[in-house]
């Protein structure tokens, strides 16, 4: 800052050329006013320090370690070694392409349907009241347990009582899916779970982003003539862009991170069908009791969601978009 | 620019903020002095508050309170099971010993009580799946016991018992009750059928026989078999094979007698197809599903059957009037065969009262306590003395059939059992998928293993 700008400090200097002499207290005062700032941010620097960062240094640190569930002192430096494993695994592969499939297909499913529904409950074709009645049903989804959505879907699913394939029953379907115990349709399975427990998530979301929307805007529509469709197309997705790319960026993050729902229904199977790399580091840790390569796992997963991200910025066209 | 008038009111607030953020300060202060005051009362924290202990050993000075912490599987046996031991010890000890029992479900319990082992937050003793002794025992955290073991009489356990619980010589657990692993079958549906209720198929051909006759899918299959290396065990002992060859070091199960058992899942679900469409990959709900009615027949399911069948409701005599049970079919070249199981108490030598812990352990591992747990839960006891125990066998379902069948016992490798049941597992998947042929997908296994052993 130059000399000759205006601070907000500017006050308290004018304050002490005025006072001849301050007392002990007031000092005091002006000393954690003039240190107010760093003072206010500083609990959230803390946790953001403490919780996160903190974490992440030491997870990559471990990720150059051998280190045993069994006993976590007994950590042997092995380098990159953990990651040249992960790498050269072919396993690793086939969890990638699950991972890439599973959260692909959520993120479109999410994303559109939650468009969809935040279009139709707020553009006045439907009653206000019954707006807001859908508006508080759909958020359901999101607002349950990750472990009681698994468990119950794991129930909806069940190819013999389940009521996904009774439903399909009475539609005609003679021999509907197995689904979670097949190793073609269980990613299906997880898929339709999860698009199911995300959507409301995305529909919240652009909601708030359509009331951020003039109705100028509309007005203007209105006036050209233009239809319902159009308008959406021409008025409405438009302004949205900048709460869609956000919304993509948070919920791929969400889903690549998915495992507790996973583990609950399928454990990754069957024949790994569902393995995702969110569920193959708590294995890793948790199942085969090796610390430092589930470090190593974690680090890459940091690694793929800061890549998507890159993507998507550049794919909107720059970090401003998402401002 | 900020004019004077609105810095002012700016200041005076900052001013209550100072003044609020320091009576706060002070306030929690204060509060901190009283929770010091309150550990200090309490024998004196040591920060090892997992394990719930008021009290530590500090130099020559032995505190007066001890919380023993155990942790036991969610399932039949109970706090006030172990009261009256540690009545015992109180009365023996200078101390006030008291005992802090949690159960924790079966699913998580390995991983719960490696992470705490391994995060030097171990329980003082806890009921371990003997195939699991192998990863305790390399965290180099449990408590050895070769000085007690003429005190507890360790001779007079089941062989296969006492090799489960003895690693490099040294005894890191004793065991508690078994589980041998053996057929069911639905009664009602085999009367429905027209076959003979009480006589369950003896050998494979008898067997993919009369499940094909109750095959009606989907609303009821005539078998279905969790597809994992420890239920394979079965198959595999029946037809004469082992999962690793002596020593450990070399996998076994791809001779001709471990081809023939991964052939029996093959069988079930791609040759005969007399189970569900997909095979079964999880333990979770097959229980539930054979008691539902969904299996007629479950070839190889474990003992404790009866417990989930106890939670519907179902007496004992209710489950022995609607189910039958007997040693799972083998081939008709091969012989009987079951696999057993069970827990083991170990301790850890991460307690604060190594004397009282191994006391502790002393005690339940005795006889007579073995004989009351044996008979309170109703499970199998791992003592020969206790085979003609009748008040300990007359709570045990099918008992006389289980007391044959322990003839025919034989247990999974204890050391490489993780590593085993993880590759072979994947690789038995694949033959009921049928991806792989069991030849094939046995010597892939086998492969894998060799890296690993």
């Amino acid at each position: 800052m130059s000399d000759s700008e205006p601070s907000y400090l500017d006050g308290f200097e004018a304050r002490r050329e005025t006072q001849t002499e301050l007392s002990r207290l007031e000092r005091l005062y002006d000393r954690v006013d003039q240190k107010l700032p760093y003072i206010m941010i500083a609990p959230v620097f803390i946790i953001v320090v403490g919780l996160m960062l903190y974490p992440a240094v030491w997870a990559f640190k471990l990720s150059l370690y051998d280190v045993p569930i069994s006993n976590l002192d007994n950590q042997v430096f092995v380098g990159f070694q953990n990651y040249v494993e992960i790498l050269m695994n072919s396993f690793f592969y086939k969890v990638m392409k699950n991972s890439v499939v599973f959260v692909s297909a959520s993120v479109v499913g999410q994303v559109g349907i939650g468009v969809t529904l935040a279009v139709l409950l707020d553009r006045g074709w439907l009653d206000d009241r019954l707006a807001r009645f859908f508006r508080a049903t759909y958020i359901l989804p999101w607002a349950t347990t990750a472990v009681i959505v698994g468990y119950s879907w794991q129930f909806l699913l069940n190819p013999r009582v389940g009521l996904v394939n009774q439903f399909l029953r009475a539609l005609g379907w003679a021999n509907p899916p197995p689904w979670l115990t097949s190793v073609q349709w269980a990613i299906v399975g997880l898929i339709i779970m999860n698009i199911w427990r995300g959507t409301p998530f995305s529909m919240i979301f652009q909601t708030s982003g359509l009331q951020s929307i003039q109705e100028s805007f509309y007005e203007a529509a209105r006036v050209g003539g233009a239809s319902r469709l159009q308008t959406v197309r021409n008025v409405t997705l438009p302004l949205l862009r900048p709460f869609i790319l956000m919304n993509l960026i948070l919920v791929t993050l969400f889903t690549f991170n998915v495992f507790g729902m996973i583990l609950v229904m399928t454990g990754g199977g069957p024949l790994d069908a569902t393995n995702v790399l969110a569920l193959h580091m708590y294995q890793t840790a948790f199942s085969l009791g090796n610390f430092g390569k589930a470090s190593a796992l974690a680090v890459l997963l940091f690694l793929f969601n800061l890549l998507t991200v890159a993507f998507y910025l550049r794919v909107f066209g720059g970090v401003d978009q998402a401002i | 620019m900020v004019d004077s008038d609105q810095h002012t009111d700016s200041l005076v607030n900052r001013r209550r903020f100072v003044k609020a953020a320091g009576v706060t300060g002070v306030a929690g202060l204060l509060a901190g002095c009283s929770g010091g005051d309150s550990t200090t009362t309490n024998g004196g924290g040591n920060g090892n508050g997992g394990n719930g202990n008021g009290g530590t050993t500090t130099g020559n000075q032995t505190s007066k309170t001890f919380t023993l912490e155990y942790i036991d599987v969610d399932g039949d046996r109970t706090k006030e099971m172990f009261m009256p031991v540690i009545e015992e010890l109180n009365s023996k000890y200078d101390a006030e010993i008291s005992l802090n029992f949690r159960e924790v479900p079966y699913g998580n319990y390995k991983k719960q009580l490696l992470t705490r082992v391994g995060g030097g937050n171990a329980p003082d003793v806890a009921a371990i799946d003997q195939i699991w002794l192998g990863s305790f025992y390399n965290s180099g955290k449990l408590m050895t016991f070769n000085d007690i073991q003429e005190q507890i009489n360790f001779d007079d356990y089941f062989a296969g018992f006492k090799e489960a619980v003895v690693q490099e010589e040294n005894i890191v657990g004793f065991p508690i009750t078994t589980d041998v692993r053996g057929m069911y079958w639905n009664k009602d549906q085999f009367e429905s059928a027209g076959l003979d209720p009480n006589t369950g198929p003896e050998t494979w051909s008898e067997f993919y026989d009369v499940a094909a006759q109750l095959h009606d899918p989907p609303n009821r299959y005539g078998t279905g078999i969790i597809v994992a290396a420890g239920i394979y065990s079965v198959p595999l002992f029946s037809a004469g094979g082992q999962f690793l060859k002596s020593g450990g070091s070399e996998p076994a199960f791809t001779s001709d007698a471990g081809v023939k058992g991964a052939e029996f899942i093959d069988k079930i679900y791609n040759e005969e197809k007399i189970g569900p469409s997909s095979p079964i990959t999880g333990g979770g709900n097959y229980p539930q599903e054979f008691l539902n009615g969904t299996y007629s027949i479950a070839p190889v399911y474990g003992s404790w059957m009866d417990f989930f069948a106890r939670q519907k409701g179902m007496s004992n005599e209710e489950i022995k009037q609607k189910y039958g049970f007997s040693i799972s079919p083998h081939p008709s070249s091969g012989s009987p065969a079951t696999m057993m199981g069970g827990f083991a108490w170990s301790a850890f030598n991460t307690t604060d009262r190594p004397d009282i812990v191994k006391d502790f352990m002393g005690r339940i591992s005795g006889q007579e306590f073995n004989r009351k747990i044996a008979r309170e839960t109703g499970r199998i006891p791992t003592r020969k003395a206790l085979l003609d125990a009748s008040e300990v066998w007359s709570n045990i379902l099918w008992s006389d059939t289980i007391k044959e069948m322990l003839e025919y016992g034989g247990t999974r490798p204890v050391n490489n059992w993780s590593a085993v049941d993880e590759i072979l597992t994947t690789s038995l998947q694949e033959v009921a998928y049928d991806r792989a042929e069991p030849r094939e997908a046995l010597q892939s296994a086998a492969d894998e293993l060799a890296g690993e052993l």
